[in-house]
This record gives C-alpha cells, structure tokens and sequence, in this order.
C-alpha cells in the first residue's frame, strides 16, 4: 500500500510495496500494452480484470526481461527487433520506484550523449519504454516476486502471472541509499532533488551547487571519492561521519583527508535539513548537526547534500538462485552479462557497483540481449535467421 | 495496439479552486449524483500514478462525478474532508463522505466504488 503523508517526508526505503505506475506526460505510457489476442496483460489499464482471476495466468515467452530502467529497455528493443518477442515486467512501484527506475527520481539528465539540451529523467524513460514497444515488446506493469531457476524452462512469478521463459535478463537495478530525517524528503518541506541528492556525479554540476558549500554523508569509499569529485564545484566539501575512523581504503581516505577543500565532521549526524530564506525556502540552505558524543546541535550552512552511503541491488527477489557478491549485485563474468545460470543474463546496476550510470546500464543492456540471442540460437529455439 | 489513454476526452474533473469545490458539490446535490473525489498532490508519486487509472474508472463509471483536488490548491477542501495522505478517495452522497480510502491501490478502490454505486442503486429502486 503506498500513499505519501501530508506534510512530512516519505520512508524512501519501502520494499515491494504495490504502487500504480507514475503517470508522466507522454501519451505512451496509457497507450500501454501490447496485448496479443487472447492474452490478457496487466497494463496501466487492464489491471483490474486479471487481479480477479484466482489463478496463475501463465505466459510463454523466449525471452523475459525484469526490470524498467535503461538496461531493460535496451536489452528490449534489440530483443523485439530481433524478433524474440520479448515479455519486459517493469513492475508496479517496484523497490519503491516508478517503472522507468532511479532516472524516474532525478530531474534533468544532462550527460546522456545525445541531448544536448538535457532532458527530463521521466521522459528519458518514457521514451525508452515507447521504443520498446514499437517494436513488440509485450509490457507488463508487475512485479516479480519469485523465480525459478533451478530447470529449464525458467519461471518467473508476479501476484497474478507465470511467466514461462527459454531465457531471462536480470535488469532490476540498485537504489541509492537514502537517510530519513526532517527535510530529507520530496514535497513541501523537504529539499530532495533541490540541494539534497544521492549522486555527486549526476547532481554536482548543478548551478545551484556552484562556490558553494556542499555535505557529504559517508564513510566508504564513495564518499571519499564523491567529496574529491565535488570540490571541483563546492567552495568547501565537509564529509558527516557518525563514527570516528571511515572504512573507507586507506588510499581513497588520504586523498580525502589531504585535500585542502575537504573538512571532516567526525561523530557526526543529520538531524534536519532547512531552507534558504534568500531563495524563500525553495532550495537547501543549511542542515542541524549533531554531535553523537556530546549530544550538540549545531547549524551547518551548506547548499548541497550528498548521500554516499551506499547502494543497494534489487536482488532479495532472486532468493540465492543467482550467485551474488557480499554486497548483494549479481555476479556477472567480466566483460559478459552471463551469470551463474546458463540462459540468465544480469544487466545494469543490478550487477554494476562500479560506473551506476543510465550510458552503461543501457550498454550492458544491449549486451545482454545479444547474449540471450545467442543463448537461443545454441539452444536451438530461435528460428532460422541470417546473419 | 495502441490503446485509448489520453486521446479520449477526461472525464475526470480538475477542481482548483473553493469556489469550484463548492459549485460541483452542490451541484452534485442537487442532482442527487454521487462524488468520487481524487485527493492527490503533485509531488506524491503513488498519488500522481493512480491518474490515469481514475480516469478508467471515471469512464467505467458514467453516472458518478469524478473530481481531483490537489490538496496544496485547495486546502480548505483537504481540511474539511481531513485529508491526511495522499491518495486519498473519498466517495460522497448527498454532501457527505460515505466512504473513504487512504493509499494507491486500484483494485481495492474500484470494488469500493462497484460497491458504493450498487447501494445507491438499491436505494433508487
């Protein structure tokens, strides 16, 4: 069940909570699906019909593709157009987000290579999911809740479909982790997405963050890397620890630790986030500091706050049938989309802690669909094709 | 296929004002017409998803009025009606609120509203 409280923050970590699908201003979104004939699927639209049904409605497809942000939709429009007729569960507030994933919580994309004048995150996606379905990707708004990956055919669950799949691409993502407190949220009174972010490198270039002092909240090594990175932008980088050593490399941490723009507040944590009267409230002005030892509270004037305090895969769905590493991404071969299973195939930030971007999600997406095609030939199911 | 969404005219309307509020429900009285009212915000995702699908529902649904408010527009509404999360519908007879559901869930609120319409209908009969 999901719904926002009136005037505070929202809890940004609900799990398979079972949400609509954001509406956006693209008409493709309620042109939804894609129906064969026959078939009833679950869209924006036809959802109601097939929740009555008491029984598991079971679908047949090659390919399975879980997921709605950039490696999904990538991994879709090379599977449709190489007539694999490709099934794409995208989820129904998946993870907390919209179908279309982590873009969807970001506004402007400035360095995806080919807008040159930016583009909004929301319609990034939807255009994305419109490609998929020009050419016949079949688009189901539900979230997976279990699979099977112990035989061949692979079976993938949803609370009111089965689908049944010769191969499967994993492309569910990771969400930033975030922090809960008076402020951090979106709406009235909250300054997420205007001061607060969870990526220096998507956000750091913003105007807004420009000479001016800028948070980051972390003690691994994305948060030494990130503060260095945002230097370049900030007038001054303080990094909000709550503990009195980082975890972070010993490396990462010197080059943090000796950068003359960089000021650590150890035993440290937020407690509020306010705004700026010069801009009537309407950006990240300053955060409330406390000192976990002595217990103080004090003003921090910052115009930015960056959360690196990790990320997290969505992979608990999986339930060990994928090897995963210690911090829960799918392990993946290097320099492949293959994973532990022969004919599943891991793309974007599911199985990337490294670069996290939309530009390599998108590729490994691409990758992975190539893969599975391949996979299909070898197993004999894809029909005769020139190459 | 592409399917209908927002090339068919809404039917679902956008109340911006207390005097808006205010003309369509007694307008609503008036005509004895049931309300189904769409609290929303635009900053709520959970709520701003359920758009199209109250749109659907204002299309299944061609005897009942179908408002949306947005509770930063109107606030006078949203306190009358203690509105106290977004999506809230509240479905109204007569002025009054007869039934209320708080959270984006569209099989629960489209049984409720199945529900609300029958026992008007019984009334009428």
């Amino acid at each position: 069940m999901s719904y926002c409280p009136k005037n505070n923050l929202l809890n940004l970590l609900r799990r398979g909570s079972k949400f609509f699908r954001k509406a956006s201003n693209s008409a493709a979104l309620t042109a939804a699906p894609t129906s064969t004939p026959g078939q009833a699927t679950s869209s924006a639209t036809g959802i109601s019909s097939t929740l009555a049904m008491d029984d598991l409605h079971i679908l047949k497809t090659r390919l399975c593709i879980i997921g709605s942000g950039p490696a999904a939709h990538t991994a879709a429009i090379y599977a449709s157009r190489a007539e694999l007729k490709p099934i794409l569960l995208e989820g129904w507030m998946a993870n907390g987000i919209a179908p279309g994933g982590q873009l969807t919580t970001t506004t402007d994309v400035e360095n995806f290579p080919g807008f040159p004048d930016g583009i909004n995150g929301i319609e990034l996606m939807d255009r994305c999911r419109k490609q998929s379905l020009r050419f016949g990707t079949q688009i189901l708004t539900e979230t997976v809740n279990k699979v099977d990956f112990s035989t061949t055919p692979f079976k993938v669950f949803t609370d009111s479909k089965a689908v049944i799949a010769d191969s499967i691409i994993v492309a569910t993502g990771a969400v930033a982790k975030r922090l809960d407190f008076p402020g951090s949220g979106e709406g009235p009174g909250g300054f997420w997405n205007r001061g607060i972010s969870a990526c220096a490198v998507c956000d750091g270039a913003a105007p807004i963050f420009r000479n001016k002092p800028l948070a980051v909240i972390g003690g691994g090594d994305s948060a030494m890397e990130e503060a260095t990175f945002l230097t370049k932008y900030g007038s001054i980088v303080y990094i909000i620890h709550r503990r009195d050593t980082f975890r972070a490399s010993k490396i990462m941490q010197q080059r943090a630790l000796t950068n003359p723009k960089i000021q650590v507040l150890w035993n440290s944590a937020i407690v509020g986030a306010y705004g700026d009267e010069n801009t009537n409230n309407r950006v990240l002005g300053g955060l409330k500091v406390k000192n976990v030892l002595s217990g103080e509270v004090s003003d921090l004037k910052v115009s930015g706050l960056f959360f690196a305090i990790g990320h997290e895969p969505a992979t608990k769905f999986l339930d060990g049938q994928l090897e995963l590493d210690s911090g829960g991404y799918v392990v993946t071969r290097p320099g492949t989309t293959l994973t532990s299973v022969h004919g599943v195939f891991a793309a974007g930030d599911v199985q990337d802690k490294k670069y996290r971007q939309a530009v390599t999600a998108a590729g490994t997406g691409c990758m992975a669909a190539l893969e599975a095609e391949h996979y299909l030939q070898e197993i004999g199911l894809q029909e005769g094709k020139t190459d | 296929m592409e399917g209908l969404g927002q090339q068919n005219k809404t039917r679902v309307v956008k109340v911006d004002s207390l005097e808006s509020w205010d003309f369509y429900v007694t307008q609503a009285i008036n005509q004895g017409t049931p309300i189904v009212i769409h609290f929303t915000a635009a900053w709520c995702i959970p709520s701003v998803a359920m758009n199209p699908f109250f749109e659907e529902l204002a299309s299944s649904f061609p005897d009942v009025l179908f408002l949306t408010v947005d509770v930063d527009e109107v606030k006078e509404a949203a306190t009358k009606l203690e509105i106290k999360a977004m999506p809230t519908f509240v479905l109204m007879k007569n002025g009054a609120p007869v039934d209320k559901l708080v959270g984006a869930n569209p099989e629960e609120i489209r049984k409720r509203i199945d529900g609300f319409v029958q026992s008007i209908r019984v009334h009428v009969a």
